[in-house]
C-alpha cells in the first residue's frame, strides 16, 4: 500500500479477519443437496395430489355426471336414451310397442313370452321374442343397446326414422315393481361405461389420479423421476407454447397496426432517416434533476 | 455507523453483473461476479460479490445507506417497444424471446433487488446507464476537471455520451441514441468475423494488426456513416439486431462479399482484412469524437468509459494524436464497471456531496485492486488438505524467487493480495513468462491458455521505465492504452518477411521482447508502481536487476472462456490443468513437479464455454 502517507483519500485497510470468499461457500440457500432434494420431494408430493385432484376429482367427476352417476333412478348414459325416449315407449303400459328387433345377449330368465311377464325385462319390449328375435336387422335399423339394473342385455333394432335425431344407442330400462337403487347403480353405470372423448374409459384416469395421489401421499421419493418428466416434457413446453400463444396476439393485435399507424405518421423513434449533410446527429441531452435516482424511468 | 453512508453499487442482468461498495465517497471494495461463480460473463445478480463486499467493509445488508442499480430498467424497456414499433410486422421472433424475461423479472428489478438484499428497507435508486459509466470514468480520475466521453453498445437509449466534470459535478451535454452505436457496429464485425458479441470483441481487436483495411470504404459508405462532428449513423437496412436475432443481414454480406465466419472455423485473411477495417473506423470515430468533445468542452483532460473504451489500440492512438493532454480510462470500462459509477454518482449527484482529490495526483482507483485477497492461512489449510506442496518465503525473498524462476523462461501463475476490478489481470490474478523468450508467446497461448495463437500477450513494465521502452510517457497502469516498442528495441524486418501475410508474421521475433511485440510493433501497455502493487513491482525489479529487461509477459491467470481465478482453489485448479511451472499463492510457491498427480472428472475442458 501506499507510504506516502498524507493522501487524503485511503483505501480502508483489508479486513484480514474475513478470508476471502470461495465461491462454493458462497451458495447459501438452495444449493445443498440434502435440502435440494427434500425441497423436491415436496413439489413431487403436491404433483402426486394435484393430479389425484385433477384426475381422480375433477375429470372423473365432470365425465361421471355426464354419464348421470349422481342422478336420482337409473342413470342414463349421455349416450342413451331415457326410457321416455325410447320410441313407442309407453309409459302406462312401461312397454315399448314398435321394435323391429330385438337380440338378446343371453335371454334373461325371466323372458319366456313377449308381452306375458310383468315385471320382467321382457315386459318392457312389446315384441314377440319367439319371432323376431335373432333375426337379422336391416340396414334401416339403428342399434340401441340395452341394459337392465345395469348389466348389458342385447340390443334391439328400431326403424332408424323412428329414433329421436341425435341417434342414441343405450337404452337404461329399470326393472317395474322394483325399489330402485339409484345412487350406487348409476355410479356403476357411470364407473364401467363412461368414456373421455368417447375413446378412454373415464375409470383409467380415475385410476392414474388415485395411484399418483396414494404415491404422493404415501411415498414421495418415487414420484420424483415422474416430476422430472413432467416438468421438462409436458410443463415447459405448455409454458413455452402459451407464451408464444399471448404474444403472437399481443404482436398481431396491438404492436403490428401501431407499428403501421406510427409510419404512416412518419414517425421513427430510431432516427434512421439519414439527415442533410449541414446537420449533426449528436442530439442534446436533456438534463434531469438529481431526484430522478428515485425513479426506474 | 449511522455517520457513515455506505452505498451499494450494482450491475446485473444483462452481462458482466459486478458490485461496488463506497464508503463517504471511497471505494472500498468492487467485484465482479463471475469471479466467484466461475461462470464468465455471469448476468445473475452478483450475491456473492454483494457478499464480499458487505465482509470487506466488515457491515450487513441493514448498514447499508443506499443501494443503486446502474441503468433504469422502465426506460430501457421503453426503447425495447419502441424497437418492436419501428420494425413490427417484422420482429417477432426478438419479441418472444425478449418478453418473457422482461415482463417476468426485469421490469420488477426493485423487486429483485429487494429479495436479494434481506435487511435493507430503504430506497433503492437507479442511475442512467451513461450516467453511470460517466461518473465511473470521471469520480475516480486524478482530474479536478475533465471532458467525459462514454461509447459502448447501448443502454436505455444512449450509446455514445459527452459531457463535462467539473469537482464532484458531473454534466452530461450531449448523446447519441440507439439504435446508432459504435459498440455495436464493432459487435456486428465480431459476430460477422465468427466470433461471440459480447465477448470475443478483443479478439477481432487482436486479429486487425494482421489485416489490411481494404473495407474502410465499404463500412463508411454503406453501413456506417461519420461526420466530421463524430456524430454517426449506422444504415440500419444491413444490420439484422432490431427484428432478428443475429447482428447482420444479407445486405450485409452483400456489401463484404461472403456469409459471415462459422465460429471455430479457420481464420482466413478476410477475417483479418475485417477486423482491421472496423478498427480504423473505430479508431477514426473516436478520433472525430474525442475533437469535437475537446471543443465543446474546451477542457484538456479526458475521461472515457463504456464497452468501446476498453478498445486499448483505439485509446492509444487517441492519446498519441493529443486532442486531449491527459486521459484517464475506467479499468472495469464495461457493464461491470457501471456498478462504481452508479455508487459514485449516488454518493456526488444525488446526494451532491463534495470529491476530494489524492494529493500526490494518483486517481481515486486504488490500481483497481478492489477485489477480495487470498488468506494465507486459509490457502494453507486448502493446500495442505488436498496434499499440495508447497514452500512459505518471507515478504522479502519472495520477487526474488520468482525473478528467479521467470527468467528461467519458466511460467508462473501469480495470485496475490486484492483481486483486480474490471476484465485486466494487472499482477493480481496473472499468469507470468519471460517476455524475451521468442517461444512464449505460442507457448503460452496454446499450452497455458489453449487458446487462438493469434492472440498478443501484454508486457508489465516498471512505471518508470516506460519511456525508454515504449513511445508512450504517461503511465498506463490498467493496461488500456496501446503503444509501439520504440526503434531501438526493434528488429527490422527482411525484404522477404515482409512478403509474408497475416499469421505467418507472427512466427517472426519484432524486438527484442517478442513475447509482447504484436505483429505491428505494438504492445498493450500495463505500467506497474511501487504504490499500488508493491508485490508485483518488487518481482519486475528483481527481474529486471536479474537480465536488465523490466518487462515481463501478464495474461490473467485463466484458460480460454474461464472466469479469471479468484481464491488459491480456483488458481492452484488452472495450475494443474495447464503446463504452467510454478504458482505463487501469496507468499507459498508451488512447483508443478512437486506435486501430486492432478485428478479430473470428466474432460474438463467442456466446463467452460469457448469464447
Amino acid at each position: 500500500m501506499s507510504t506516502e502517507a498524507p493522501a487524503k483519500v485511503g483505501l480502508s485497510p483489508i479486513n484480514t479477519s474475513l478470508s476471502a470468499p470461495r465461491h462454493k461457500d458462497l451458495f447459501l440457500e438452495g444449493t445443498d443437496p440434502e435440502t435440494a432434494k427434500k425441497e423436491k420431494r415436496g413439489q413431487a408430493r403436491v404433483l402426486g395430489l394435484g393430479f389425484f385432484v385433477m384426475f381422480g376429482v375433477v375429470i372423473t367427476g365432470i365425465s361421471f355426471t355426464f354419464n348421470g352417476a349422481w342422478k336420482p333412478g337409473h342413470g342414463v348414459n349421455f349416450r342413451s336414451l331415457s326410457q321416455e325416449q325410447l320410441p313407442g315407449w309407453d309409459d302406462k303400459e312401461n312397454r315399448v310397442h314398435n321394435a323391429a328387433s330385438l337380440r338378446w345377449r343371453q335371454a334373461p330368465p325371466a323372458l319366456t313370452v313377449a308381452g306375458s311377464n310383468q315385471g320382467t325385462p321382457a315386459a318392457a319390449f312389446d315384441l314377440a321374442y319367439d319371432e323376431k328375435d335373432d333375426v337379422e336387422p336391416s340396414a334401416d335399423q339403428s342399434p340401441v343397446r340395452v341394459y337392465v339394473d345395469g348389466k348389458l342385455v342385447g340390443t334391439a333394432y328400431f326403424p332408424a326414422a323412428a329414433l329421436p335425431k341425435d341417434a342414441k344407442t343405450e337404452a337404461l330400462i329399470a326393472l317395474p315393481n322394483r325399489e330402485p337403487k339409484p345412487a350406487r347403480e348409476s355410479f356403476v353405470h357411470a364407473y364401467r361405461e363412461a368414456k373421455l372423448l368417447r375413446m378412454l374409459p373415464t375409470r383409467y384416469v380415475l385410476y392414474v389420479g388415485c395411484v399418483l395421489g396414494l404415491l404422493g401421499l404415501l411415498v414421495p421419493a418415487l414420484l420424483v423421476p415422474f416430476y422430472d418428466f413432467w416438468m421438462r416434457y409436458v410443463t415447459a413446453p405448455l409454458g413455452w407454447f402459451n407464451t408464444r400463444l399471448i404474444l403472437t396476439v399481443l404482436w398481431v393485435v396491438i404492436f403490428t397496426p401501431m407499428a403501421i399507424f406510427r409510419r404512416l405518421l412518419s414517425a421513427d423513434a430510431l432516427r434512421r432517416e439519414q439527415l442533410p449533410k449541414d446537420q449533426t446527429y449528436w442530439l442534446e441531452k436533456k438534463q434531469r434533476d438529481p431526484k430522478h435516482f428515485q425513479k426506474g424511468f | 455507523m449511522a455517520d457513515k453512508t455506505y452505498i451499494l453499487g450494482l450491475s446485473a442482468y444483462y452481462h458482466d453483473s459486478a458490485a461496488a461498495l463506497v464508503c463517504d465517497g471511497k471505494i472500498v471494495a468492487a467485484a465482479q461476479e463471475e469471479r466467484f461463480t466461475r461462470k464468465k460473463h455471469d448476468a445473475r445478480f452478483p450475491r456473492n460479490a454483494v457478499d464480499y463486499c458487505l465482509r470487506e467493509a466488515g457491515i450487513g445488508t441493514e448498514d447499508l445507506t443506499y443501494v443503486a442499480f446502474y441503468d433504469k430498467p422502465i426506460l430501457k424497456f421503453e426503447r425495447i417497444l419502441q424497437t418492436y414499433l419501428g420494425v413490427a410486422p417484422n420482429g417477432i421472433r426478438q419479441f418472444w424471446k425478449a418478453m418473457p424475461v422482461w415482463l417476468k423479472e426485469k421490469l420488477g428489478t426493485n423487486k429483485l433487488i429487494r429479495a436479494e438484499l434481506p435487511g435493507y428497507t430503504r430506497r433503492i435508486l437507479f442511475g442512467e446507464h451513461h450516467e453511470s459509466h460517466a461518473a465511473s470514468a470521471f469520480f475516480p480520475s486524478p482530474y479536478e476537471e475533465a471532458a467525459v466521453l462514454t461509447i459502448d453498445g447501448v443502454g436505455e437509449w444512449a450509446t455514445t455520451t459527452y459531457g463535462v466534470g467539473k469537482g464532484s459535478e458531473l454534466k452530461l451535454l450531449g448523446e447519441i441514441n440507439f439504435p446508432h452505436s459504435l459498440g455495436m457496429l464493432y459487435s456486428a464485425f465480431t459476430y460477422y468475423t465468427g466470433f461471440k458479441v459480447n465477448s470475443g470483441e478483443y479478439k477481432v481487436m487482436g486479429l486487425a494488426p494482421y489485416g489490411e483495411p481494404r473495407f474502410v470504404d465499404q463500412i463508411l459508405e454503406h453501413v456506417f456513416e461519420l461526420r466530421e462532428d463524430g456524430s454517426f449513423q449506422m444504415r440500419m437496412d444491413h444490420f439484422d439486431f432490431l427484428a432478428g436475432l443475429k447482428m447482420t443481414n444479407s445486405k450485409f454480406d452483400a456489401v463484404f462479399g461472403g456469409p459471415p465466419r462459422q465460429p471455430e472455423t479457420e481464420l482466413g485473411q478476410r477475417e483479418m482484412d475485417l477486423a482491421a477495417s472496423v478498427q480504423v473506423v473505430t479508431e477514426m470515430a473516436m478520433d472525430k469524437i474525442a475533437r469535437f468533445v475537446r471543443e465543446k468542452t474546451g477542457m484538456k483532460n479526458l475521461c472515457l468509459a463504456g464497452g468501446v473504451a476498453l478498445n486499448c489500440v483505439a485509446n492509444g492512438k487517441l492519446l498519441r494524436s493529443k486532442v486531449f493532454d491527459n486521459i484517464w480510462i475506467q479499468p472495469a470500462a464495461g457493464d461491470a464497471g457501471g456498478a462504481l459509477g452508479v455508487a459514485l454518482s449516488v454518493w456526488h449527484t444525488y446526494l451532491q456531496q463534495p470529491r476530494t482529490l489524492r494529493e500526490d495526483g494518483k486517481d481515486l482507483q486504488f490500481g483497481s485492486y478492489l477485489g477480495p485477497a487470498p488468506d494465507t492461512t486459509e490457502s494453507k489449510a486448502y493446500f495442505d488438505e488436498i496434499g499440495a506442496v508447497y514452500t512459505e518465503h518471507s515478504a522479502e525473498d519472495l520477487p526474488e524467487a520468482v525473478a528467479t524462476v521467470l527468467a528461467e523462461e519458466k511460467v508462473v501463475g501469480l495470485c496475490q493480495g486484492r483481486m483486480e476490478f474490471g476484465p485486466r489481470a494487472l499482477g493480481g490474478r496473472s499468469i507470468l513468462g519471460d517476455a524475451r523468450s521468442s517461444e512464449m508467446q505460442t507457448t503460452m497461448n496454446l499450452k497455458i491458455k489453449f487458446r487462438e495463437s493469434f492472440r498478443p500477450f501484454a508486457p508489465s513494465i516498471l512505471e518508470e521505465d516506460v519511456n525508454e521502452w515504449f513511445e508512450q510517457e504517461s503511465p498506463s497502469p490498467y493496461m488500456l492504452l496501446v503503444a509501439d516498442v520504440r526503434d531501438e528495441h526493434r528488429i527490422q524486418m527482411t525484404e522477404e518477411q515482409k512478403k509474408l501475410f497475416g499469421i505467418e508474421k507472427l512466427k517472426i521475433p519484432r524486438s527484442k521482447i517478442p513475447a509482447v511485440t504484436h505483429v505491428d510493433y505494438s504492445a498493450r501497455i500495463q505500467t506497474v508502481s511501487e504504490d499500488t502493487n508493491p508485490v508485483y513491482y518488487k518481482i519486475i525489479k528483481s527481474f529486471k536487476d536479474k537480465t536488465g529487461c523490466p518487462v515481463v509477459v501478464n495474461t490473467s491467470f485463466n484458460v480460454r472462456g474461464e472466469p479469471i481465478v479468484a481464491n488459491a482453489e480456483d488458481a492452484y485448479r488452472c495450475f494443474m490443468r495447464t503446463n504452467m511451472d510454478y504458482l505463487v499463492v501469496d507468499r507459498l510457491v508451488l512447483a508443478k513437479t512437486d506435486q501430486p498427480a492432478w485428478k479430473e472428472e470428466g474432460d474438463w475442458r467442456n466446463e467452460f464455454e469457448l469464447d
